[in-house]
């Protein structure tokens, strides 16, 4: 199982760089170590290299730092403003920055802190009610050197935040008691001050300019204070700050303390007990305004995976993402259509192949089983010959022998038909008289239609022929001589089989 | 409704980006599914094909183990001794045949001759797989005298080759003549061997 990872917290300013290790217990956070190189830095670069060796000296990688920055640019302002979405408050924080502060492209982070809440009339709890706003600035070029050098160093950047806004956490982890206060922590750049009112931050006051080296006195500090007291009783109506929250080296505490109660008739009491100096302190209030859930941080943390795809599903970008998603899932669908059909094209070219060689192999089986099947459809088709004739001749046999006496045929024709054949007989009945000439045609028409392989019998000639027209030797000259023509169909099969 | 070029123009510069990959991923949607149906309709005709070629090997499996070689005394069933057509060049050697077994049912004055197809309808075929067998484009028609039951006899006695399509009787002097129209079985392809 590996180590827990180390915390630290900075604090940077040009009169000297501090490193506080800290960690975590129930209480909140416990200082273990506390660092500082007082050299001057003439630049944030320098700054940031006397920090990272203060860490590489520690032995701290794969850690986690919070930093507060005094100076270097860095500015800190409060603006009430309406509760509004980031892109609405963005654009107006940013021109406040650029007004106030002259700053061409600054580099802007905004908190919201309490609704604003007039001493007189108590807020209203909308969501229209004014908000006081952090703003913490910086040139881009500050920000772009914190990320290019503390970048690739197996350190986590927690948060980079400006020094007012950590005094205002440590004031809040103080438990932001409604009692007006004032929290003084004398950095060597100067006094910062701060007061607090119903728990809220009213007034931050920035040290005053004072000569590169010089550090302020106890009564320089003392006068910022009064100054800084009388400005908050005239503002907000007669407050007098009753405590006092105090950071200051050790050899200054308590003269600065006693000074404090006699002047401001206030309780002092130390404003974070767990660090030896007013940076340290500092510092650890980066560490808890880094931990806060909206902190003020300049730093320009990579954009989580989350809050990039936000960003890519929104808008036009959202309508060009599901454009691709739909794209994307075609795709896939349509690999795997076509790795189906090779899949399948694959598997029918080795069934093919497959079935060729098994026909190939069954080829000499193949020609004796259809040397059989001719041979068993060539005698079937001469037994259905043979038995077509043999219909053929019965019936024409049996026509004939069914000539009643006075009847005789002149001509027979058969021709075949797809159904079977048909059939024409011409000839002549003869008798004593008309009646037996008739009766004669009647008896065979009879005997005709009675056979069952005879169908559709139609007697299509009927007449009496003059005189002339017979030569027959075989009749008597004053028999009754009747022409008939008689058609019929034979069917083909043999129904008696 | 008139359209705003200028504002156009600008959302076309500032929506570039998304322009060009939203319409490159409409393309290759479109394309995507072009291909994907493609894909899958030819997949389904290989699928259809790949079934179908499994029925053929099912089969030919089927018909090897039902096979059986031919015993001895079916030798003859695979030779091409059940003669049911003929060939042009044989022609007149059916008409021999025929005209002796006219004469040998009875019948006299025999005369044989080749004619045109007569319009009576054709007679049955047989259906074999290796040749084709049609009907020939001429017939052999058959004059004769003698009586029905020496026709008949013919009639029945012909060669399988030839088949009756118009039989007509007439009285006549000295008896009856009849006249037979045979169409004739001619093999059309050759046996095809393999």
């Amino acid at each position: 199982m590996s180590a827990a990872r180390r915390a630290f917290g900075a604090f940077l300013a040009h009169d000297g760089v501090c490193l506080v290790e800290y960690q975590r217990d129930r209480m909140g956070a416990r200082v273990v170590g506390q660092w500082a190189d007082a050299g001057r830095s003439a630049s944030l670069d320098e700054a940031i290299e006397r920090l990272v060796r203060l860490l590489a000296a520690r032995g701290a990688k794969n850690g986690r730092l919070a930093i507060a920055i005094e100076q270097f640019g860095v500015q800190h302002h409060v603006m009430m403003l309406p509760d509004a979405p980031n892109e609405i408050l963005e654009p107006i924080v940013r021109r406040e920055v650029q007004r106030a502060f002259g700053l061409a492209d600054p580099a802007v982070a905004f908190t919201r802190g309490r609704v604003a809440q007039p001493r007189s009339t108590p807020a209203s709890g909308t969501k229209a009610d004014p908000r006081q706003t952090f703003i913490a600035a910086a040139p881009r070029s500050a920000v772009d050197t914190l990320r290019m050098r503390l970048a690739g160093r197996g350190i986590e950047i927690e948060a980079v935040t400006v020094v007012p806004k950590a005094i205002h956490s440590l004031y809040e982890a103080t438990g932001a008691a409604l009692e007006p206060t004032a929290v003084l922590v004398c950095l060597e750049g100067g006094p910062h001050l701060a007061f607090f009112l119903d728990g809220r931050l009213e007034l931050a006051v920035d040290p005053p300019i004072a000569l590169e080296g010089e550090r302020a006195s106890v009564s320089m500090v003392l006068d910022q204070v009064e100054r800084g007291a009388v400005y908050f009783r005239q503002q907000f109506r007669g407050a007098v700050a009753t405590r006092v929250l105090l950071a200051a080296r050790p050899d200054e505490y308590d003269a600065l303390a006693s000074a404090l109660e006699q002047r401001l008739a206030a309780r002092v009491k130390p404003l974070f007990a767990g660090a030896a100096s007013p940076e340290g302190v500092v510092a650890m209030g980066a560490v808890i305004e880094a931990h806060h859930s909206a902190p003020l941080d300049l730093f320009p943390h990579p954009a989580s995976l989350e809050s990039r795809v936000r960003a890519a599903l929104r808008g036009p970008n959202g309508v060009v993402a599901a454009m691709a998603s739909m794209a994307a899932a075609a795709g896939i669908w349509a690999a795997v259509q076509v790795s189906g059909f090779a899949s399948a094209h694959m598997s029918a070219d080795r069934a093919r192949v497959a079935a060729r060689m098994s026909i190939s192999a069954t080829a000499p089986m193949r020609l004796v089983a259809e040397r059989r099947v001719d041979a068993v459809r060539k005698i079937e088709f001469v037994e259905n010959s043979e038995r077509e004739r043999a219909v053929l001749s019965r019936s024409l046999r049996e026509v004939a022998a069914r000539v009643p006496d006075g009847v005789r045929f002149d001509s027979l024709r058969v021709s075949r038909t797809t159904a079977g054949w048909v059939a024409g007989i011409s000839g002549q009945a003869s008798g004593a008289t008309a009646a037996q000439a008739v009766g004669g045609i009647d008896s065979f028409y009879r005997a005709i239609r009675a056979r069952q392989e005879v169908s559709q019998v139609t007697l299509d000639q009927f007449e009496y022929p003059t005189s002339t027209s017979l030569a027959d030797s075989t009749r008597h000259a004053a028999d009754v001589v009747i022409q008939f023509h008689l058609s019929f169909n034979l069917e083909g099969r043999d129904d008696d089989r | 409704m008139t359209i705003d070029r200028a504002r156009v123009s600008l959302l076309m510069r500032t929506y570039r980006t998304q322009i060009l990959v939203g319409s490159a991923s409409a393309i290759a949607f479109v394309g995507f599914i072009g291909l994907g149906i493609t894909a899958r309709r030819r997949a389904t005709a290989a699928s259809v094909e790949l079934a179908r070629l499994a029925s053929i090997r099912s089969e030919v499996s089927n018909f090897r183990a039902a096979f059986r070689a031919s015993r001895a005394d079916e030798a003859w069933l695979l030779s091409d001794t059940t003669a049911v057509s003929t060939t042009r060049d044989l022609r007149v050697s059916l008409a021999e045949e025929v005209a002796a077994r006219a004469e040998r049912a009875g019948l006299a004055s025999v005369r044989v001759r080749f004619t045109q197809p007569d319009s009576a309808a054709e007679p049955p075929r047989p259906d074999l797989i290796r040749s084709s067998i049609a009907v020939a484009n001429y017939t052999i028609t058959v004059d004769a005298a003698g009586s029905l039951g020496a026709v008949l006899l013919l009639v029945n006695q012909l060669p399988s080759s030839v088949a009756v399509q118009r039989l007509t009787a007439t009285r006549a002097k000295n008896g009856a003549e009849y006249h037979l129209v045979l169409a004739v079985l001619e093999s059309a392809g050759l046996e095809q061997h393999g």
